[in-house]
């Protein structure tokens, strides 16, 4: 998977997971979300680190000045979380 | 959706003279001397797409990488930010402060803020771009090729700007401990985004319940003695390589002052 493909399903994600919380204000960031979301319990323990995987991975290809091949086991992550979302 | 997110601007009418298609719009974006507007952003990249494929292409182009696509609106607001600053630290035509940027990659941001901050304290302010070179960008601008901690004692600033730290390392400990900065200017993602050391830089841990601590762990740039904000009203106008429609706002710009 390259880096387009991963961060254009990436933003899928963060697109979705805001609407599990609409009142949270966007501005705080995706990482003050993902915070927002385990404090409240609004998704499994299980998808949080899946998330924090996900996070980490999209933000050492947005800090990249050259494109960045995404490792499958990220790529196979990424298909869970979706499924598992109904994304 | 947001008035702030410039990606809901596309409805807006062209106010440029000459009316460029989107391709043409996005070709005279690479060029390096113009600093487009918000409006020019929203026509080159228009899209019913939630990731367009023009905008990743041209932010990740490898020659000429955009990490913050730097525009009028955000530049004018942050050389207002800036002047106003230089002014309470006493900035003079006989005495003139000095901002230095550290990470300056090709220069442009010290190029066009050393503009804004010239047509408002002529003489006052003085914008010296520096970059340690390791990442071998190309420089549209001068850029003096130095590492920071060289710089800090070299210039002896007393602001630092520091545009999209590297993900993962930590500078603004050198900042803190120069005695001459009295504050260093982030712009980037910040807490646990891209931009940085999620602690070391913003204080920022997964981990820690702030509320449950109740203040036993410090974050560094507490301890040593700054204190932080974001500067909203710059922030406002920025837009960066994360940003999509319906999804804005991911970079902010974020002062860190020393407290006196």
């Amino acid at each position: 998977m390259n880096s387009y493909e991963f961060l254009k399903q990436f933003a899928d994600i963060e697109n979705h997971l805001y609407l599990l919380d609409p009142a949270f204000d966007k501005k705080q960031g995706f990482s003050n979300f993902l915070k927002n979301l385990k404090a409240n319990n609004l998704v499994s323990s299980e998808m949080l680190q899946s998330l924090s995987v996900l996070w980490q991975t999209r933000n050492k290809i947005v800090a990249s000045a050259s494109e960045e091949s995404v490792e499958e086991i990220v790529s196979e992550k990424l298909k869970i979380v979706k499924q598992n979302l109904n994304i | 959706m947001s008035i702030n997110n410039p990606f809901d601007r596309a409805s807006i009418p062209p106010q440029q003279e000459e009316v460029l298609s989107p391709d043409e719009l996005r070709e005279r974006l690479r060029d390096p001397s113009y600093l487009p507007t918000h409006e020019d952003f929203s026509l080159a990249f228009k899209s019913e797409k939630l990731y367009p494929p023009e905008w990743h292409d041209f932010c990740f182009n490898e020659e000429n990488p955009i990490f913050e696509f730097l525009n009028e609106e955000h530049l004018r607001a942050f050389g207002d930010y800036l002047s106003q600053r230089a002014e309470e630290l006493g900035a003079s035509e006989d005495s003139p402060i000095t901002i230095l940027e550290v990470g300056a990659g090709n220069g442009r941001l010290t190029y066009f803020l050393q503009q804004k901050l010239e047509a408002k304290l002529p003489g006052k302010v003085k914008v010296i771009a520096t970059d340690s070179g390791e990442w071998g960008l190309k420089n549209f601008f001068p850029v003096e090729t130095i590492g920071h901690k060289e710089a800090l004692e070299k210039y002896k600033p007393k602001i630092v700007v520091f545009s999209w730290m590297p993900y993962g390392a930590d500078f603004t400990k050198d900042f803190r401990a120069a005695e001459c900065v009295d504050e260093y200017i982030l712009i980037g993602e910040t807490d646990a985004g891209c931009c940085g050391h999620e602690w070391l830089t913003w204080g920022y841990s997964w981990f820690f319940d702030d509320d449950k601590l109740g203040g036993k762990i410090v974050p560094p740039y507490i301890a040593d003695g700054f204190e932080r904000k974001e500067l909203e009203d710059v922030s406002t106008h920025q837009i960066c390589r994360t940003d999509l429609p319906g999804l804005c706002c991911h970079s902010k710009t974020t002062s860190f002052k020393r407290k006196k």
